[in-house]
């Protein structure tokens, strides 16, 4: 009733209702990358740059991946000479802010893969943040050396 | 001025600069042969006196026993860590194969990198074979018994912890020193490198302590 008699706002209100679909692409993921490793390992690391592009801060829920037992984020300490992976159950981006993971500092563990994954694969993986929207992005496996090389190239431009 | 007077002092001056240029010659000479000292801005802890190791009897990749005798005439890299660790074991195992390529050949000849595990119970012969090989098929894998694995570790100054990580009796992390232990030719404790590890400033540190002792 109230919206019939109000045009302007049953027109606000159908404009404004799409703009839900961008928080959708609040977690941007791009270089993504799994590092290659013996078919004896049976949990890996996946490493990718993390950018939140929208315009308030986003949680991270989980990562998924249809190639993997289960995946949980994970950062490595080097504290008084020791060697720790912390696992990580809250990470907050703030808008306009990004993270790298990277080796020695957050990872994603990949347990147990599914089929044997060799250099040059792809594998699809799912970002959910606490807000329920989950974004699908694509790793590639890589050798540790390979990465380095690709860093290094993308520094010199 | 006669002639006897003049002859001596021609004869001392010519005394005087062969001296001056023995001494000098001396002087380069020394100075060629002189080895290179441990400069202060090392990054590796050297033990000036090395260290005879406390006697062990571990596994190798291949089952074979693994004594101090397996670490003699070479120079050993020690590693401690885990396969079940995705991220700084292999991070580390790959700055160790980096390190060794560009090793000049001499010494590479005489260098060995040996990744012990701290976890052999789930680390068998088999396993560790398959995961040190990938990374450099020169690098040999150790495993063995667990009270041994623990005595050898003690004995090094390097300290280990299982972690849970859920459920389940094998889900585990373990958390453990990230240093790499040297060992010399006659199987003693020589140097220690602290971790973040960085392959050239590893080898610049290698060469040097190598050289220093080579005699």
């Amino acid at each position: 009733m109230i919206i019939k008699n109000h045009p302007v706002l049953l027109l606000s209100f159908l404009i404004l209702l799409p703009t839900t679909a961008w928080s959708n692409h609040q977690a941007v993921i791009s270089d993504a990358w799994i590092a290659d490793a013996p078919p004896v390992s049976k949990i890996r690391a996946a490493y990718l740059r993390l950018e939140n592009t929208g315009d308030h801060p986003i949680s991270i829920k989980s990562f998924t991946s249809q190639d993997f037992d289960r995946i949980e984020l994970h950062k490595t300490i080097v504290a008084d000479g020791i060697v720790k992976m912390e696992k990580i159950n809250k990470l907050v981006i703030e808008k306009g802010q990004h993270i790298m993971f990277k080796p020695g500092g957050y990872h994603l563990m990949l347990f147990n893969p599914k089929r044997k994954l060799k250099k040059g694969d792809k594998v699809k993986l799912q970002i959910t943040l606490r807000d329920n929207n989950t974004t699908e992005f694509v790793a590639t496996v890589l050798k540790r050396g390979e990465h380095k090389q690709m860093d290094h190239e993308h520094h010199h431009h | 001025m006669n002639i006897k007077r003049r002859l001596n002092q021609l004869l001392f001056a010519a005394v005087a600069a062969f001296s001056l240029a023995l001494g000098y010659w001396y002087s380069q000479g020394s100075q060629q042969n002189q080895v290179p000292a441990i400069p202060s801005d090392f990054e590796a802890t050297v033990f000036p006196e090395a260290r005879d190791l406390v006697p062990f009897k571990l596994v190798d990749q291949d089952g074979k026993d693994f004594t101090p005798d397996n670490l003699k005439h070479k120079w050993s890299m020690l590693f401690f860590g885990f396969t079940h660790c995705p991220d700084v074991c292999p991070t580390t195992l790959k700055v160790l194969q980096e390190f060794k390529q560009e090793l000049p050949a001499d010494i590479k000849a005489k260098t060995g990198v040996v990744f012990v595990t701290v976890d052999p119970n789930r680390d068998t012969p088999a396993i560790i074979k398959e995961y040190v090989q990938y990374f450099e098929p020169s690098f040999q894998g150790v495993t063995g018994n667990l009270g041994h694995i623990t005595a050898f570790t003690r004995s090094l100054g390097i300290l280990y912890e299982y972690v849970s990580m859920g459920e389940g009796k094998n889900n585990y992390g373990v958390n453990h020193s990230g240093q790499i232990i040297l060992i010399d030719p006659q199987a003693r404790l020589r140097a220690v490198f602290p971790a973040p590890h960085d392959p050239d400033e590893m080898r610049r540190n290698f060469i040097k302590i190598v050289e220093f002792y080579r005699g």
